[in-house]
C-alpha cells in the first residue's frame, strides 16, 4: 500500500529525475531502499494492490493513488472505477522511470508533431493525458532453432531470375524481454526495446508511487508463443542478411524455442499518451528508460487534401499550358515543349502506382497509433 | 487533326492530363506524408540478445524446389521436446485461470 512520509505522513511520489521518493507536502525526499524498513510486507512473496477496472473496455490497471485518474489509459473513456484490493505476486525486479513526464511530452512533440498534426491533438498534449505505467515483462534466456526456405532475385545479364536458398541454424538468446500482459500487442511492445537491464533494481513497490502498473496475465504457453515469435523476428532479420540476393523473403519457415529455467518477472517503465480524435482512441508510447517513442499521430485530413489538391492543380495547369503550347506555337519551340510534355506524362503515369503504394504504406503505419491496433481489448467496444 | 474532331481531342487531352496530374500529386503527397510519419522502427539487432552469431547447420545457395520438403522434414520436429523446466508460479497460476 501507499507509503507515507516519515516526517509528515504526506503522500510520497517517485521522482524519475532525482530517482528519489518525494513528499509533496513537506518537500522531504527518500531513497526507495531506505523506506523499505517501514513497509511491513517488503520481503513477503506478495504485495497488496488496488485494482481499478474500466467499465468500457474491461482493462485493469493498478495504482496506489487513491485519486486515480478518471480516464482509461487504454480506451480514453471516463469509466474507471475501483474494483478490489488484490494480493499480487511480487515481481523479481524493476527498471525505475528515468524519463520524466516533461521529457516524455517533449519527446512526443519533437518526434511526432508536424504541420499536419491537428490542433485538437496538439491541445491534448498535456500532463494530464500522459500517464506512467509499469508494464510487466518476462526476461528470459532461450535456445532457439530455425529452418527457412527463402526466395530471392538475382540478375543474369539483364534479366532477373528467382532463386531459392535454404538456411537452418540455432542460437542462444540472453535477456530477451517479452511483454507479459495480454492487453499490449506484442508487435507494439517489441518496438519499445531495447531496455537496459544494467539499471534494473530489485523490486520495491515504493517505486510504483505516482505510477500505474499492470500484472502479468499470460500463461506459460502464451509466453512461449510470444517468445518464439520475438526470437524468430530477431533471428530472421539477421539471417536474411546472409542471402546473396535482392528482395530476399522467407517462403516457409519452422522454428522451435526452449526457454531456460525461471524467466525473470520485471516491471518496465512506459509513458502512455492517450487521447481521442474524431471519436477514435489513439495512444503513443514512450519508453520510460530510454525515451524511445512508439506510435504515430493522425493528420489533419483537410491539410493533406489541400497539399494534394495544390500539387494536382499546379501540374494540371502546367500540362494544359504545355499542350496548348504544342498546338499553337511555331515549329521551333514545338520540339522542346513536346519533350517536356512527354517527360511529364511518363513521370505522371509511372508516379500513379508508386503514389498509391506510398499512400498505402503510410496509412498502414498510421494505423499503428490507433488504440485498436495497440491493445487487445477484453470487452468489445460498443459504438 | 488527323480527322478526329477538335473538341474530342481537347476533352481527351484534359482527361488524360488530369490522370497524369493525379499520379504526380499522389506521388509527391505520399513523399510528404512519409516524411511526416516518423514511425520509429525497432533498432534491436541480434547482438542485443546474443553474444554469438547464428550457428548454421545448413547454408545452401540456389537450391532446387525439392529442398523445401527436405528442409521441413529434417527440422519439422521440436529438437527440445521433453525438456523439463522450472516455471515461475505466476505463469502457472495464469494458465490455470484460463
Ligand atoms: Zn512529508
Ligand atoms: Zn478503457
Amino acid at each position: 500500500m501507499a507509503v507515507l512520509c516519515k516526517n509528515c505522513s504526506g503522500k510520497l511520489i517517485f521522482n524519475p529525475a532525482l530517482q528519489l521518493l518525494e513528499c509533496k507536502a513537506c518537500g522531504g525526499s527518500f531513497r526507495p531502499e531506505d523506506i523499505r524498513d517501514i513497509n511491513a510486507e517488503a520481503h513477503s512473496k506478495y504485495y497488496d494492490t488496488r485494482v481499478y477496472v474500466c467499465g468500457h473496455c474491461g482493462a485493469e490497471v493498478i495504482t496506489n493513488d487513491t485519486e486515480a485518474s478518471t480516464l482509461c489509459v487504454y480506451c480514453g473513456n471516463p469509466a474507471i472505477v475501483f474494483s478490489r484490493i488484490a494480493k499480487q505476486r511480487r515481481p523479481d525486479g524493476l527498471i525505475p522511470f528515468k524519463i520524466t513526464k516533461e521529457q516524455a511530452l517533449d519527446r512526443i512533440k519533437n518526434k511526432l508533431f508536424t504541420p499536419l498534426t491537428p490542433k485538437e491533438v496538439k491541445e491534448k498534449a498535456t500532463f494530464s493525458n500522459l500517464r506512467g505505467i509499469y508494464v510487466p515483462y518476462w526476461v528470459l534466456n532461450a535456445d532457439f532453432t530455425e529452418a527457412d526456405y527463402i526466395t530471392g532475385e538475382i540478375s543474369v545479364g539483364r534479366t532477373t531470375i528467382k532463386k531459392h536458398y535454404s538456411r537452418a541454424g540455432s542460437i542462444r538468446f540472453n535477456n530477451v524481454p517479452i511483454d507479459g500482459s495480454k492487453i499490449l500487442n506484442d508487435n507494439i511492445s517489441m518496438r519499445l526495446e531495447p531496455f537496459n537491464l544494467d539499471e534494473a533494481k530489485e523490486f520495491d513497490e515504493d517505486y510504483l508511487n505516482g505510477f500505474y502498473s499492470n500484472i502479468s496475465d499470460t500463461s506459460y504457453e502464451e509466453l512461449k508463443g510470444s517468445a518464439a515469435n520475438r526470437c524468430h523476428k530477431i533471428y530472421s532479420d539477421h539471417m536474411l542478411k546472409s542471402i546473396p540476393a535482392r528482395n530476399a523473403k522467407i517462403d516457409d519457415s519452422v522454428y522451435w524455442i526452449d526457454i531456460h529455467d525461471d524467466p525473470v518477472y520485471m516491471m518496465m517503465p512506459v509513458w502512455f499518451f492517450s487521447f481521442r480524435y474524431q471519436d477514435k482512441p489513439y495512444t503513443v508510447l514512450v519508453n520510460g528508460q530510454t525515451g524511445e517513442v512508439v506510435g504515430t499521430i493522425p493528420w489533419e485530413k483537410k491539410q493533406v487534401y489541400k497539399i494534394a489538391g495544390g500539387i494536382f492543380a499546379a501540374v494540371m495547369v502546367t500540362g494544359l499550358a504545355l499542350y496548348s503550347g504544342i498546338s499553337f506555337s511555331h515549329a521551333g519551340i514545338n520540339g522542346m515543349l513536346n519533350n517536356s510534355a512527354s517527360a511529364l506524362t511518363i513521370f505522371g503515369l509511372a508516379a500513379f502506382p508508386m503514389g498509391l503504394i506510398g499512400i498505402q504504406n503510410v496509412l498502414k503505419k498510421l494505423s499503428l497509433a490507433q488504440s485498436e491496433e495497440m491493445f487487445k481489448f477484453v470487452k468489445k467496444r460498443q459504438g | 487533326m488527323y480527322g478526329i474532331p477538335m473538341p474530342i481531342v481537347i476533352v481527351f487531352a484534359i482527361f488524360f492530363w488530369s490522370l497524369v496530374s493525379a499520379g504526380i500529386s499522389l506521388f509527391i503527397t505520399s513523399l510528404i506524408l512519409k516524411k511526416y510519419i516518423n514511425a520509429e522502427e525497432t533498432h534491436c539487432s541480434i547482438y542485443e540478445y546474443s553474444t554469438e552469431d547464428i550457428n548454421y547447420s545448413r547454408k545452401l545457395d540456389q537450391v532446387l524446389d525439392t529442398e523445401k520438403q527436405d528442409l521441413m522434414f529434417e527440422y519439422g520436429n521440436d529438437p527440445y521436446e521433453g525438456k523439463k523446466h522450472s516455471i515461475p508460479e505466476q505463469l502457472l497460476k495464469n494458465g490455470e485461470e484460463l
